[in-house]
């Protein structure tokens, strides 16, 4: 059974003078363990199904399934938390997705209160813990997350999705506001979570050098509808449509260099 | 690392360097609401008793600033007078705050809907002068300290409602918020710990600013006889009070609570600009 | 066209609103009207009676607002309980006073607003500070302890004007307002010169005006043109809340300088529990403030033509 399943979702926004349609009849799967990408440029709808998948928005019509039973978009306090067992998120913007005015520990410890019943004692070690496997260390702690640089503050997002032990992480362009060089760490670093959690991971991006490096499977979106799906190689090396084709040559990253470039 | 990091409770780090002017506003902030608390040991008379014998007197020893027409004392009337002058319009800003910061998180956390019906509310009552609203409440409650507070309270939370309903919804958009909603905070939850403590600057400087426009209103509705009542002062009631010996050359009553009133509206609004321009609000 | 037709439509459902939420706080308001209407005479229970019958103070909430609104619009604002007169009488008879009162001092804000803000906006250095100086401590000044000011210095000290009254014909009558008109004028006036100084500054900065000045243009030129006519847009916005935050001032004002207006006798109808008399005086004034408000608008429509084209 595949650990999530998008079928046959659709939203629609209303906007003045009728309704828009961000995302258009989207079915995929994903595999227990699989890294996918989903790519596309901004506009394509690819962030909306991330918010869908999450629970941040509620589909106009079709399901969103995690181990074959339906995530519900609604729901209180306790049902939110159960669905971030299953699913947890890590944002675009590392300076907004965490709240300035707490200190990295509190930022912590607060989201690991939530969900596991410990004593004040265990929670500061499981802190602790989490600092260190995001690449952390001690003493970034008490600091503030105006104190912390972009790529540490992004350890600190992904250490916070993390307590909640999620089986699968949705990625939303989380390493694009990143310089190059820390993007790579930052990839290194969920490289080797996925190896020692087994999590399952989902990237939006429209960055196909990220693709690249980490995703093993890519979903191509544009204007709310998938335009191929496959392995990130074929993707890369040799799409069907054009439109992926366009995106390729249109996005030259370090890292990633056309072929056509070589050829010449 | 060797550099000292401004910590974040560090007065200075929090409310900016202080110029002179600002020094001393704050100081006759200070001064004025030390003298109201401790009203009962700083006046040298019983603010109430007439003395008909020393009626109208110019400062002396034992008069400080004089007596009223009634041969009060002036000094230990104006004293008096600072409590409801300043904890009158204190009263209104918190209520006020309070109603106003709870209607704009209601607006900014539902949204839709909700929203727009406070959003119109809202202009509605903005465009109604805030000493009409006063009266009408007034008229409803009668005379006195309470209704002027109650009717002020009511005028205000527009103001407050419309600004802070605005910096909340900039909040609420932030993904930090959207973070806490998926890890299964409740909303009152996020509003109150999160969304309120991160635009308590703001807030605070509102409430800094309108304080200086409540000293102001509060002492016009004294003034006018529709707050506090006789024979308790009020340095709105003294004003008034005092028009019948300034008429006859001796302006010491309303001279004294006039400037009482101006030197204390000014250092308010004078410590809210300076939190405005730190805070950049 | 339909556009107007609209919001002409919007401005008589504000009007309605307006009018009924008046009505329905004085519905709630407690205290007993009949007891008012009889003062200290006393009465048995079948007089009382039939005085609660004749004003009609037993029928339901909906027929005594619907029968009030049709006399409203005939324009029977109901009787004063106090005084016993024809509210709509009392109120018209004060109209003048408390217009000429509002007219004078917004001609004086405008002129004196916005010739102050100008010449402040346009000179550097100096007259900026005392610009900023004077207009600080004038918005920090309630307009009742300015006035009182204004009283023992130039009625008391200097007798240049009377203190108190209407006076008996209009000569007399404008020689009563200049105290009261610069009492409720000023705050008003230190804040439209803040308004226009910082448009004025912020226009002359503008690219616009650099182009006209390199172009050889003079200064003077420039700032008629170019400076005064893109800073009058947000003059006209305080212009319309100064006329509405006048009127209620004007409460102040007319109570202190013992001036016979509409703003006086809403205070004395309040002080006195005169629920008709202050109905019929918050009606006027809702009526007054929906009105401008609209005007402003209108203003805005004809004043900027992004606004015509976008509508």
């Amino acid at each position: 059974m595949s650990i999530l399943s998008v079928r046959n979702v659709t939203k629609a926004f209303s906007v003045p003078g009728g309704s828009f349609t961000a995302v258009d009849d989207v079915s995929f799967e994903i595999e227990e363990g699989e890294s996918v990408a989903i790519v596309g440029q901004s506009g394509s709808g690819k962030t909306t199904v991330a918010r869908m998948i999450v629970g941040l928005e509620t589909p106009t019509s079709g399901q969103i399934l995690f181990r074959g039973s339906w995530r519900k978009a609604r729901g209180g306090a306790k049902a939110r938390r159960e669905k971030a067992r299953q699913v947890q998120m890590v944002f675009q913007d590392p300076y907004l997705s965490l709240d300035r005015r707490m200190s990295v520990q509190a930022i912590l410890s607060s989201s690991i209160s939530l969900f596991e019943q410990l004593s004040k004692k265990d929670i500061a070690e499981r802190t602790r813990e989490l600092l260190l496997e995001v690449g952390l260390e001690e003493h970034h702690a008490p600091m503030s997350p105006t104190q912390l640089s972009g790529g540490q503050r992004q350890r600190v997002a992904i250490a916070r999705a993390l307590a909640a032990r999620p089986d699968v992480l949705v990625l939303d362009e989380a390493v694009s506001a990143l310089d190059v060089s820390v993007q790579a760490q930052v990839l290194n670093l969920l490289s080797d979570i996925r190896e020692t959690r087994g999590t399952t991971y989902l990237f939006i991006t429209h960055d196909l050098a990220v693709v690249n490096q980490i995703c093993d499977r890519t979903i191509v979106m544009a204007e709310g509808k998938i335009m191929e799906t496959g392995p990130t190689e074929k993707i890369l090396t040799d799409p069907d449509s054009d439109y992926t084709r366009g995106l390729r040559d249109a996005l030259p990253r370090p890292g990633w260099v056309p072929k056509r470039r070589l050829a010449t | 690392m060797t550099a000292v990091v401004a910590a974040p409770n560090n007065p200075v780090a929090i409310f900016g360097r202080f110029s002179p002017v600002v020094v001393v506003s704050v100081l006759i902030i200070v001064v004025f609401t030390t003298a109201a608390i401790l009203a009962p040991w700083i006046a040298t008379h019983n603010p109430n008793e007439p003395d008909l014998l020393n009626t109208q007197s110019a400062p002396t020893g034992t008069n400080w600033l004089g007596t009223d027409n009634l041969g009060r004392d002036l000094f230990s009337r104006m004293v008096h007078g600072a409590r409801s002058t300043i904890f009158g319009p204190v009263l209104v800003i918190t209520v006020a705050t309070t109603l106003g910061v709870s209607i704009a998180m209601v607006a900014a956390w539902c949204g839709g809907i909700v929203d727009q019906i406070i959003a119109r509310f809202i202009d509605v009552m903005f465009s109604v002068p805030t000493i009409i609203v006063a009266l009408i409440v007034v008229m409803l409650t009668g005379a006195g300290l309470t209704g002027v507070v109650i009717g002020l309270s009511i005028a205000y939370v527009p103001y407050y409602a419309r600004l802070i309903r605005s910096a909340a919804m900039k909040e609420r958009s932030l993904p930090y918020v959207d973070a806490l909603w998926l890890e299964g905070r409740s909303g009152l939850w996020i509003v109150c710990r999160h969304i309120i403590p991160n635009i308590s600057p703001l807030i605070l400087t509102q409430s800094i600013a309108s304080l200086g426009l409540a000293i102001i209103d509060i002492t016009a509705l004294s003034f006018l006889g529709l707050g506090v009542q006789s024979p308790d002062s009020d340095w709105g009631v003294m004003v008034r009070n005092g028009i019948d010996g300034l008429l006859s050359g001796r302006p010491y009553e309303s001279l004294f609570a006039g400037l009482a009133i101006v030197l204390f509206a000014g250092s308010v609004n004078v410590l809210g600009n300076h939190l405005s321009r730190r805070f950049e609000v | 066209m339909r556009r107007i037709l609209l919001r002409i439509l919007l401005l008589l459902v504000v009007l309605f609103f307006s009018v009924f939420l008046v009505y329905t706080l004085l519905y709630l308001a407690p205290g007993d009207p009949i007891g008012a209407l009889l003062g200290p005479q006393s009465a048995t229970p079948g007089q009382v009676q039939l005085l609660r019958e004749q004003y009609g103070l037993d029928d339901p909430f909906f027929e005594r607002f619907s029968g009030w609104l049709w006399g409203v619009l005939q324009g029977d604002l109901g009787r004063s309980m106090v005084y016993q007169q024809s509210v709509f009488n009392m109120i018209l008879a004060r109209v003048p006073t408390t217009l000429l009162l509002v007219g004078l001092s917004t001609l004086f804000i405008v002129i004196i607003g916005f010739t102050w803000g100008t010449r402040a906006g346009i000179s550097r250095g100096a007259w900026s500070n005392v610009h900023l100086a004077i207009s600080t401590v004038l918005l920090s000044t309630p307009v009742f302890i300015t006035s009182v000011g204004l009283i023992y210095l130039f009625a008391v000290v200097l007798g240049w004007f009377p203190a108190f009254g209407s006076g008996s014909d209009l000569i007399t009558g404008i020689w009563h307002m200049v105290l009261p008109v610069i009492a409720l004028s000023l705050p008003a006036a230190a804040y439209l010169s803040r308004i226009t100084y910082s448009s004025v500054r912020g226009e002359l900065n503008r690219e616009h005006v650099e182009t006209a000045e390199s172009r050889g243009f003079s200064r003077g030129y420039i700032i008629r043109t170019h400076v005064v006519r893109n800073a009058l847009i947000p003059m006209v916005t305080v212009a319309g809340n100064s006329a509405v935050t006048l009127v209620a001032g004007s409460a102040i004002i007319e109570t202190i300088f013992a001036l016979d207006g509409v703003g006086s006798l809403l205070v004395r109808a309040i002080l006195q529990s005169d629920f008709a008399l202050a109905q019929g005086i918050l009606l006027f004034i809702a009526v007054f403030i929906v009105l401008v408000n609209a005007f402003v608008d209108t203003l805005y429509f004809v004043l900027d033509p992004r606004i015509r084209r976008a509508r």
